[in-house]
């Protein structure tokens, strides 16, 4: 009884909508690409007073939200003296063991004393040595064979980035780097899943902090804000979420933050749960955030001004928001000429159009629309279907799912045997349908051509989407040829127009119309005219590069040195 | 639905062509063709400078009324009465329009390749995605909007470029068809052609820039003229003055003509495909500008769920309809005149007494 009220109510009594509708603020602020050195680049010169120094660094580094930085205050003695002094370096990026034990123990466990007694005329003194204390640390304390002065925040900056430590020491205007790297390399593997030609052969691993040592090693600002947090209220999974400081949407990044801690779930376990909780549209089987396993491709998408989720236990790092030409994008395109990229570009798009509509269209014209073939093509179809007894529907459907099975299998078995086995499955079991008269070739064709093209289209989740949905075109065109493949395609257009990925239009910068001269368009522009970061995005920072960023080019012969 | 999101000026200028298109692909320019002979293409010429110059008395009248469609300017002169009647009148326009696009749309398709089909079965698939789109809301239609009508708009311009050849000069002849009297007087009823006027009296209402709306009123309606003239001269240069397209989309009878050497012989099927995108998007976007309009006049607080109920009864109206004679009948008889008089008449009315009761205001 209850339910059937509630049936009534659902589709008789109305109810205002409740869906929780984000949209990203706009940033007015236009900041000139000129004054990117001073930003990334900080370069006042370092203070005499450690509080000075430590209050600049606070603010430098964000230590109250930047989870991986390190600060350690601590004291030295020096010849019956105390000095304050510091230690900053990156947590993930050096090695605890050097620290421990070939930094801060000699430093905090020797009491120097540079006193000398002697006694004259019968009466004991005692002389203190005038020393340097900055020449006295750099040549005693530390016992690293890679120790070098600095002067500039900007040198400890790249100093601290690049997994080395600073020591900072009251009274001294000079600070100390030291080299400490303890990072992960090449345990770090190549990419399984994106490989490119031209690009870097670095990959996630499981490793949070590795994770973020990779990221600050190619983003090499204080700029990147490395936030920790925890999802799950059982297996407290940590969960980085990376920005550019100066760079993304404000919203954005609070956004991100109150989607990931409103979540109440016991536990999670990779980024792709993370990705199923924090989606706007779940019913909806496009995928809205970009999952990667590439650093250089999330590095590229920090400086675009978008947000990076890395979670704890994953190698695959989540980029929000994702829009639909970047699941048609492979990472590849950003390091080949613009006409390479673009010519794959279009191979990509017939690939996905293929995937999608191919054999939707094959039964719509074989069904419905036979006068669209070439006559002698058609007599050509008709005779290799002559001998096959089940309708063009069922031949396809019966191919696509042997397919889908192939697939399937060649994933589960053993990686030695599993490629043997799609091709063994493909040529004996088609070969065999041709024979038996279950299918006609022609459709065969048709199911391998389809299949081909959904290995060209370069996200995992976008490939999927695109294989459930072709069975709904199957369905409609069988069921009103191209009337049915227009109505899907119209519903399917609709439904993405009105999809939002954090705040995003889905397909942007298409729809709505928004400036196409930008970095992010499906086809990209020679790198030098990519001037622009996306409207879409919202940005603090609109430009990317100068309005002229090849300067050698367009400098007068007198101007050159 | 939540709030009427705004256009730019790409995508007013899109939903334009959706609403020409479709005039164009159900017939519109055929019964202009019909009833002005060979003279057609003079007479597209004569209503579009009419139009055009009733366009720029608009555009002076909505100047002094910045931000505002016609529904408000009614209001501000006959207050929320003159706000409902006129509601009512063009939500029947729209509805009309759109019942007769929805009726010939099924019908023609029954005919090419769904005779096994009942109309109202080809009808409700429509309505399926018609009712999805129109609820999503106005991004949604638009941005259908944006992919669809460069593809309809596409298609049309090869038909006519490809069906050059099929082209007789000398049925251009005689040049003034019926008669001069006939074809100037008589049949300058034809601005009902121009029915893109009646939606840009709405435009206000969803435009993100109001400098936008005097660039893309007057593009619309030079884009109108053009684009019925290039139809109209190609129906005229392939059939006789005599023949009628009652029965069946004229372009559909041009796009049979087609074919691009031995390979292409064919083609009907392509170009119905995406005039079938092209009127589901502009029957999108009647549903909901009704709804819209509903809702503004009688002042409601959320027209999402009017979408259904406007969507049933246009379905209801399509199929009043007995055959397509009946359906003619009443586009040439009814329509024609009820659309001449509401968007020339009535509403020049409305905005010209309300213009000058804003300067004696103002004064």
């Amino acid at each position: 009884m209850n339910n059937l009220g509630n049936f009534l109510k659902k589709w008789f009594v109305y109810t205002p909508s409740t869906s929780y509708d984000f949209v990203l603020n706009e940033n007015n602020s236009s900041t000139n690409v000129t004054d990117l050195s001073d930003s990334f680049l900080p370069d006042h010169n370092i203070y005499s007073t450690l509080d000075k120094n430590y209050d600049y660094l606070q603010s430098q580094y964000n230590t109250l939200i930047n989870s991986d930085i390190i600060m350690r205050p601590f004291k030295i003695n020096v010849n019956g003296k105390t000095y304050n002094s510091l230690f900053l370096g990156i947590d993930g990026m050096i090695s605890s063991t050097l620290v421990n034990n070939f930094l801060l123990r000699p430093l905090m466990e020797t009491n120097s004393s540079f006193k000398t007694n002697y006694t004259k005329s019968g009466v004991e003194y005692s002389k203190i040595k005038k020393t340097n204390l900055e020449n006295y640390i750099f040549d005693k304390l530390i016992p690293q064979n890679t120790v070098k002065k600095i002067t500039k925040f900007s040198e400890v900056s790249s100093t601290i980035n690049s997994g080395d430590c600073v020591l900072f020491v009251d009274t001294l205007s000079v600070a100390f780097s030291i080299d400490v790297k303890g990072f992960e390399s090449r345990s770090i593997d190549s990419p399984k899943n994106e490989i490119v030609v031209r690009g870097s052969q670095e990959a996630f691993v499981e490793k949070l902090r590795t994770n973020t040592s990779i990221l600050r090693r190619i983003i090499n600002t204080p700029n990147l804000i490395i936030e920790n947090t925890t999802v799950g209220n059982a297996s407290k999974t940590k969960v980085a979420i990376c920005y550019m400081k100066n760079i993304a949407n404000s919203s954005l990044v609070s956004e991100v933050k109150y989607r990931l801690s409103n979540l109440d779930v016991d536990y999670v376990i990779s980024s792709g749960n993370v990705e199923q909780l924090i989606q706007d549209n779940s019913s909806f089987a496009f995928p809205q955030m970009i999952s990667t396993e590439r650093p250089d491709k999330a590095a590229n998408h920090l400086l675009e001004g978008r947000v990076v989720i890395l979670v704890n236990g994953s190698p695959y790092s989540l980029i929000v928001p994702g829009i639909l030409i970047d699941f048609l994008s492979s990472p590849e395109d950003l390091n080949l000429k613009h006409q390479y990229a673009n010519l794959l570009k279009v191979i990509r798009l017939i690939a996905a159009i293929m995937t999608l509509l191919l054999p939707g269209l094959y039964i719509a014209i074989l069904n419905y629309h036979t006068e669209l073939v070439p006559t002698a093509l058609l007599f050509t179809i008709a005779g290799s279907r002559n001998s096959v007894p089940f309708p063009v529907v069922f031949e396809v459907l019966l191919m696509e799912i042997s397919f889908e099975l192939i697939r399937e299998a060649g994933l589960r078995i053993p990686s030695p045997i599993g490629p043997t086995i799609g091709i063994i499955g493909a040529l004996i079991l088609g070969d065999a349908a041709v024979t038996a008269n279950l299918v006609s070739p022609i459709s065969i064709i048709v199911v391998a051509i389809t299949g081909i093209g959904s290995f060209a289209i370069p996200d995992f989740s976008l490939n999927f989407t695109f294989r459930i949905y072709k069975f709904l075109y199957i369905f409609l065109g069988y069921v009103a040829g191209f009337l049915g493949i227009a109505i899907g395609l119209f519903t399917q257009f609709a439904m993405l127009c009105s999809l939002n990925s954090f705040g995003v239009s889905y397909l942007e910068p298409y729809i709505p119309v928004t400036n196409f001269n930008t970095s992010i368009s499906y086809f990209v522009h020679s790198i030098w005219k990519r001037e622009h970061r996306s409207d879409f995005l919202n940005t603090k920072r609109p430009m990317e590069q100068g309005s002229i960023s090849r300067k050698w080019k367009f400098w007068k012969s007198t101007n050159r040195k | 639905m939540k709030d009427i999101q705004k256009i730019g000026k790409i995508e007013a200028i899109a939903l334009a062509l959706a609403i020409i298109t479709n005039n164009i692909i159900f017939n519109i320019t055929s019964i202009i063709f019909n009833s002005c002979g060979s003279g057609a293409w003079l007479n597209m010429i004569y209503v579009s400078i009419l139009s055009l110059i009733f366009m720029f008395v608009i555009l002076f009248l909505f100047k002094s009324f910045p931000g505002l469609d016609l529904l408000d300017i009614s209001k501000f002169l006959g207050g929320k009465t003159l706000n409902c009647v006129v509601s009512i009148l063009y939500v029947l326009l729209f509805m009309f329009f759109s019942a007769i696009c929805v009726r010939y749309y099924a019908n023609n398709l029954h005919l090419i390749y769904f005779s096994g089909y009942s109309i109202l079965f080809l009808i409700l698939l429509a309505f399926i995605p018609i009712i999805i789109s129109s609820k999503t809301g106005l991004r949604a239609i638009y941005g259908t909007n944006l992919i669809v009508i460069p593809i309809a708009v596409l298609s049309i311009v090869l038909l006519l470029s490809v069906s050059i050849r099929d082209f007789t000069w000398q049925k251009l002849f005689p040049i003034f068809g019926y008669g001069a009297k006939e074809l100037f007087i008589n049949q300058s009823i034809n601005v009902f052609s121009f029915n893109i006027i009646g939606y840009l009296y709405f435009l206000p209402s969803f435009l993100k820039d109001m400098n936008d709306f005097k660039k893309v009123s007057i593009f619309s309606v030079i884009l109108c003229g053009l684009y019925f003239l290039l139809t109209i001269l190609a129906l005229t240069m392939t059939f006789s003055f005599t023949f009628t397209a009652d029965e069946s989309i004229s372009l559909y009878l041009i796009s049979r003509l087609v074919s691009l050497g031995r390979f292409f012989e064919r083609l009907d099927a392509i170009f119905i495909f995406t005039w079938i995108l092209a009127f589901l998007s502009f029957i999108s976007f009647n549903v909901y500008l009704m709804s819209f309009i509903v809702k503004k006049g009688f002042g409601l607080g959320d027209s999402k769920e009017l979408v259904y109920s406007i969507s049933v009864i246009l379905i209801g109206c399509s199929l009043v309809f007995k055959n397509i004679a009946t359906l003619n009948s009443f586009a040439r008889n009814f329509y024609k005149i009820y659309m001449v008089i509401l968007v020339f008449g009535v509403s020049f009315i409305i905005t010209l007494l309300a213009y000058f009761k804003k300067k004696r205001s103002l004064r």
